[in-house]
């Protein structure tokens, strides 16, 4: 949403101007003008950046990726992140490499879900998912541990009791998020870094950035060659 | 005293008049190695050992001289000449001297150390046929790590090459690290379309293509 | 340039002049001036090799710009240095990016990883990105090269730091590069792990994660880290240190390089050893003695029944009665209040803050050298310990004074040690002899030219534990009448011993010393013995003596960290806060005051020693109006008159410490006459003395030193095993007049013939029984069993 685009929103709203004092237009950005309540148990849609409740990913092989490096916990703001690391068991590691991420805790009391812990981490092994609506009725709760946030066999985020979740909302555990990441050149929209996938789920490129990104007359040749 | 060694009728060591003999009269004066072997063509010649730039037939006339040689591109550093006849590979030739001098390093500073060991390893590749296209400039560039700014080669007449001449900047202690790049500087300079015939040509895929919005 | 000084020298640095010193490196001349030359293998406290090229400027003499490595080349008049020109800029980004090449990248597992010179100068001066897409090399990753220090030879840039360090800095020559070219890497020699005193400073000065530290290995991230500047209190030498702690807990000592005293070096034992500060063992609450026990109780029963005991003592036998022995562990703070308490509120004269294995604490009166001053003086002159064992900085000192400036060592030694190599003259001694020693050295024209050469300077202190202190002192005496100008380190051992001495924790007129408290105590004389952190029955050397005496003090009260052999003994012990859980002050063994620093919470409810020795002044009746540790500190200066220019602002505003004055009030050097026994030919006389890892307590709870302490063996020449009929690795019985042990005997061509080395306080030993403290010398004898 660009600077006048805001503007305008505050201006209708405004009292002056027969505005209705809440901010129903920007009620959750963009994405919200285009979604609809269904019926009287239903969400609205939500956008595609959201970020809403981490999981922990992992590699197919079931292998995690966190390594338990702390950079996560080193970037974040809110101070919400505890992580300590150990060593693998070479006979039967957890993650690829010499350590993982051993206790691994999030407390949502503090999480302002900023998402540079996704930015920070150096094995896409934490992403977002778009899961926003879960609730405690004791402050230990908000303490998500490692054995909630961990993704399960096929990939996807576990479904906690506490948490409501619909069919299809966790198709994608992640947004864009090379978009917004401290080495999105924009040469390479729609490459994927490191993995083929961020969390769980291909998502295509916005579609604003498809199209500059096709009008730009330097095209720049892949780094990753054989990569589809 | 020169040792000539390579396509030649008699390799071995010769006295040699400094200033006045020339690397015609060493190559195929009949009092010192008598031509090129089997009558084949020269292709080109190392004047002084394996760290020196290479010369082509161009440089024939010079006299055994080091200011001259220096001015035309190259050394007579220890007086080992090498002679390549027209049937050699000069890929693999260069990638033979690259390794030795990459295996001559003692490891102690960085250039020589990591760059040897990086030049050997794309120009084994470009030799085993597997190289690219890109790693013709990678060599030239790891060397410019080795030694930043002009480095010295012969002129080419066939190629409207002018000479550039000695000494070249390094970044390492000793010349051992420069050794490891001189072969493959002056091979690639002066035959670079025989490295070209050795590596594979792919068509690069322009990034957009592979972006998940044009599947 | 109008300057006319000759040492100066003019130079262009990126197109303005600037004045270099004569000698200067143009690294060291350009960061003088502002510009940082990225580098990793120089080390401005080692040879530079100019290896890693990273250094390299563009340096014009005449001949038009060169690439010169600016770590190998000093200033020259009219040169022009260019750091920042396109070539500079090509040639490092060149350089790191071939040294990014075969780097593994792991920083996000990597221990330096936040901390990183490499990670650091890639960002400021490489390339961004990699063209290397070759398989990176490869080999086991960490490799243990001794028990302290893992290997990772992925991550190592080959700089020859480490090995520059063990060989040039420490001598212990035991890592080296091995291979070549694209495979060269570090490694030990076979069957010899990288074994020397010093290991951890090669991982200080590692410019990458290749070298890690077994106790800090995945501890914690750089950014986690809160840290403050200190002092290291495991021996006198005081080094500068950071401690740096993570969720209140103490995870890692660098060192800081103080000019005067450490150089940034720091030996093992005092990196590794705060891991005693986090000991499951350490005690968290007083304890009192009960019919059960020793049990925990709260501070103020346990302060009051200390206060019930001194009443009930000072009633029984008057306060000179009361002895307090210890005090050399904690700050100049906690020394002077205990010192207060002891002899201004309850009145007693018999508090020393030394063992029984040092020197008379008038040695502290002689004229002082500071470091600087013995590491400069012309001839240095060991009459001491083996300083490599005992303070092993200063060994470092001393063995670069010796080895890079050419100083001239004479050491007198009763057995050869580390610096017996460097040494320009050794001679060696049976126990006792010391000053006949002296002597026939004194009239050697060859010494008497060399110590007429220039300044002198004498490190002192006690080399054997099984002699008395006289012979020592004698020969000291003999050197310094010899030499008037010479200058005297005392190489007394402990912590803050000079700091303790010197601000009062030693006799008043008519005090006893610890050996004659101790003696007191075993006839019974002592109604109340105070065990200031000190443990006799394993520290002092007469075993006997310190078993006797603790038995014989009706009662025993003891302030201390943990529970160790004598506080066991106690009536009330008290919990004691450790270095890093208090602040204050600390003095060196050169006199030099400097802070400690707080980083973490005290263990459990204990409290540092100035604010239990307050709390008991008060519950005796007298206030101290102690707040805050700055109000001792205060009271130190205004009261102690060495200290007068000690005030904390000063010792704050002063990062490599203040230097005390020498007191003046510590009385003559007087050694009692010496009455020296003949030896027996059939005996050996007996030296005992300390290693660098014993079965002291703070050892003992680091996890990664405790294991590093040997076991007791005698070593014997082997021309002498032979005469006493036995072999190398025989067990045999070994026996004085004093009581006889089993022991192993191990073959050493250091040892002196006719005598034999024992160490003192390893795990298991028993030297101590043939010990007589009161002895001149101990004579043993060898028997087969």
């Amino acid at each position: 949403m660009g600077y006048f685009e805001g503007f305008g929103v505050t201006m209708r709203q405004h009292r002056l101007f027969g505005g209705k004092r809440v901010t129903t237009s920007y009620s959750g950005g963009r994405q919200a003008k285009k979604g609809k309540i269904h019926g009287r148990d239903e969400k609205i849609d939500k956008p595609e950046r959201l970020h809403g409740r981490h999981v922990l990913n992992r590699y197919e092989d079931g292998m995690e990726k966190c390594i338990g490096c702390e950079l996560c916990a080193g970037v974040c703001p809110a101070k919400c992140i505890y992580v300590r690391g150990a060593d693998n068991d070479p006979e039967n590691p957890t993650s690829p490499g010499e350590r993982f991420g051993f206790v691994y805790e999030i407390n949502y009391l503090r999480c302002i879900h900023c998402d540079l812990c996704v930015e920070a981490c150096p094995t896409e092994a934490i992403t977002e998912t778009k899961m926003f609506e879960f609730s405690f009725t004791d402050r230990k709760d908000a303490i998500y541990t490692k054995a909630e946030l961990v993704v399960d066999d096929s990939g996807k985020p576990q479904r906690l009791a506490w948490e409501d979740w619909r069919d299809g909302e966790d198709e994608h555990t992640s947004g864009w998020m090379r978009a917004t990441s401290a080495s999105g050149d924009a040469h390479f929209i729609g490459e994927v870094g490191w993995s083929n996938e961020l969390g769980y789920g291909l998502r295509q490129p916005e579609a604003k950035q498809l199209e500059a990104d096709r009008s730009k007359s330097v095209r720049v040749l892949s780094r990753n060659e054989g990569h589809q | 005293m020169v040792a000539v060694s390579g396509h030649v009728q008699r390799p071995g060591v010769y006295e040699i008049v400094n200033g006045t003999t020339t690397f015609r009269d060493l190559i195929y004066g009949q009092e010192f190695c008598g031509g090129i072997r089997n009558g084949n063509q020269l292709k080109a010649f190392v004047p002084g050992g394996g760290s020196a730039p290479w010369f082509v037939p161009d440089q024939l006339d010079l006299p055994f001289e080091g200011r001259l040689v220096g001015a035309a591109g190259s050394m007579l550093g220890s007086g080992a000449v090498m002679v390549m006849d027209h049937t050699t590979d000069i890929p693999a030739a260069a990638l033979t001297l690259t390794r030795f001098y990459a295996h001559e390093s003692c490891g102690k500073c960085v250039p020589c150390r990591e760059g040897g060991t990086w030049l050997e390893r794309i120009l084994s590749r470009v030799v085993d046929g597997k190289g690219t296209e890109a790693d013709l400039d990678q060599l030239l560039e790891v060397g410019a790590m080795i030694c930043p700014g002009a480095f010295p080669h012969a002129s080419s007449e066939e190629l409207g090459l002018e000479a550039v001449p000695f000494p070249y900047k390094m970044t390492t202690i000793c010349f051992v690290g420069p050794s490891a790049y001189a072969p493959v500087h002056s091979a690639l300079t002066l035959f670079r379309a025989e490295f070209e015939a050795k590596i594979v040509k792919r068509t690069m895929i322009p990034v957009t293509a592979m972006a998940g919005g044009e599947q | 340039m109008t300057s006319t000084d000759p040492n100066l020298v003019s130079v262009t640095l990126n197109g303005r002049t600037i004045a270099a010193t004569k000698g200067e490196l143009i690294i060291t001349a350009a960061e003088r001036h502002g510009e940082y030359i990225p580098r990793f293998c120089y080390h401005e406290r080692m040879d530079p090799v100019g290896m890693c090229r990273m250094c390299l400027v563009e340096v014009d003499t005449g001949r038009g710009p060169q690439l010169t490595p600016s770590c190998m080349v000093t200033v020259a008049p009219d040169m022009k240095i260019d750091t920042a020109s396109p070539m500079v800029k090509q040639v490092q980004e060149g350089v790191l990016e071939l040294l990014l090449a075969n780097h593994p990248l792991d920083c996000p597992v990597c221990d330096k990883g936040g901390e990183c010179p490499l990670q650091d100068q890639a960002f400021s001066h490489g390339p961004g990105e990699s063209r290397f897409v070759e398989e990176k090399r490869h080999y086991e990753k960490p490799i243990a090269i001794s028990d302290l220090v893992y290997l990772d030879r992925e991550r190592c840039i080959l700089c020859d730091r480490c090995t520059r360090f063990a060989d040039e800095v420490a001598g212990d020559a035991l890592i080296e590069f091995s291979s070549r070219g694209g495979n060269t890497q570090i490694t030990t020699f076979p069957d010899e792990p990288f074994a020397s005193y010093f290991s951890g400073n090669t991982v200080q000065i590692c410019p990458v994660g290749a070298l890690t530290a077994k106790p800090y290995r995945f501890k914690a991230r750089p950014w986690d880290l809160e840290q403050n500047e200190s002092t290291c209190t495991t021996c006198s030498v005081g080094c500068r240190t950071i401690v740096q702690s993570s969720r209140d807990q103490v995870l890692r000592y660098q060192g800081v390089d103080s000019a005067p005293v450490n150089w940034g070096w720091l030996c093992d034992k005092g990196r590794f050893g705060f891991e005693s500060v986090n000991s499951d063992e350490r005690l968290t609450t007083p304890m009192v003695r009960t019919s059960g026990g020793l049990v925990p109780t709260s501070w103020s029963a346990a302060l009051g029944a200390v206060a019930d005991l001194v009443r009930e003592s000072i009633a029984a036998g008057g306060a000179d009665s009361i002895a307090v022995v210890g005090g050399a562990r904690g700050s100049n703070e906690d020394a002077f209040a205990w010192a207060q308490l002891a002899h201004d509120v309850i009145g007693t004269p018999n508090v020393y803050a030394q063992m029984g294995d040092g020197l008379p604490a008038a040695v502290l009166g002689l004229d002082r050298a500071t470091i600087d001053d013995v590491a400069s003086a012309t001839t240095i002159v060991l009459l001491g310990p083996d300083l490599k064992e005992e303070l092993p900085v200063l060994y470092l000192r001393i063995r670069d004074a010796a080895v890079k400036r050419g100083r001239h060592i004479i050491e007198f030694t009763p057995k050869p040690g580390g610096l017996t190599k460097h040494a320009w003259k050794t001679i060696g001694y049976e126990p006792g002899t010391q000053l006949a020693a002296v002597e026939a050295a004194l009239a050697d024209p060859a010494v008497a030219m060399q110590l007429a050469k220039g300044p002198v300077a004498i490190v002192a202190g006690r080399a054997n534990l099984a002699e008395t202190s006289t012979a020592t002192v004698l020969a000291l005496q003999a050197i310094l009448a010899a030499v008037p100008s010479a200058k005297v380190l005392p190489a007394l051992r402990r912590g803050n011993v000079v700091g303790a001495l010197q601000v009062g924790v030693r006799p008043r007129p008519g005090g006893l010393d610890t050996t004659g408290v101790l003696q007191a105590a075993a006839a019974g004389r002592i109604e109340c013995l105070v065990l200031l952190g000190a443990d006799p029955l394993a520290d002092f050397p007469d075993a006997d003596l310190a078993r006797r005496a603790i038995a014989g003090a009706r009662r025993v009260i003891a302030v201390d960290t943990f529970l160790s052999a004598s506080s066991l003994q106690a009536d009330v012990v008290l919990a004691a806060s450790a270095v890093g859980e208090k602040g204050g002050t600390t003095t060196n063994l050169e006199g030099r005051v400097t802070s400690l620093g707080r980083r973490v919470t005290a263990t459990g409810t204990s409290r540092p020693d100035w604010m239990i020795a307050s709390g008991i002044a008060g519950l005796l009746g007298t206030e101290f109006g102690y707040r805050s540790i700055a109000d001792v500190t205060a009271s130190i200066a205004a009261r102690v008159e060495s200290y007068a220019n000690v005030t904390a602002t000063a010792v704050a505003s002063a990062p490599d410490g203040v230097l005390a004055a020498v007191p003046a009030d510590l009385g003559p050097l007087v050694p009692p006459v010496l009455s020296l026994p003949d030896r027996n030919s059939y005996d050996f006389r007996l030296v005992v003395s300390r290693r660098l890892y014993d079965d002291a307590v703070s050892t003992r709870t680091s996890p990664s030193l405790a294991h590093l302490a040997g076991c007791m063996t005698v070593h014997v020449n082997p021309l002498d095993i032979e005469r006493a009929g036995a072999h190398d690795g025989a067990e045999v019985r070994l026996s004085s007049a004093r009581a006889g042990i089993i022991v192993t005997v191990e073959s050493d061509a250091t040892v002196l013939r006719g005598t034999v080395w024992v160490p003192f306080n390893q795990p298991g030993s028993t030297i101590g029984e043939l010990i007589d403290c009161t002895a001149a010398v101990t004579d043993v004898r060898i028997e087969n069993i």
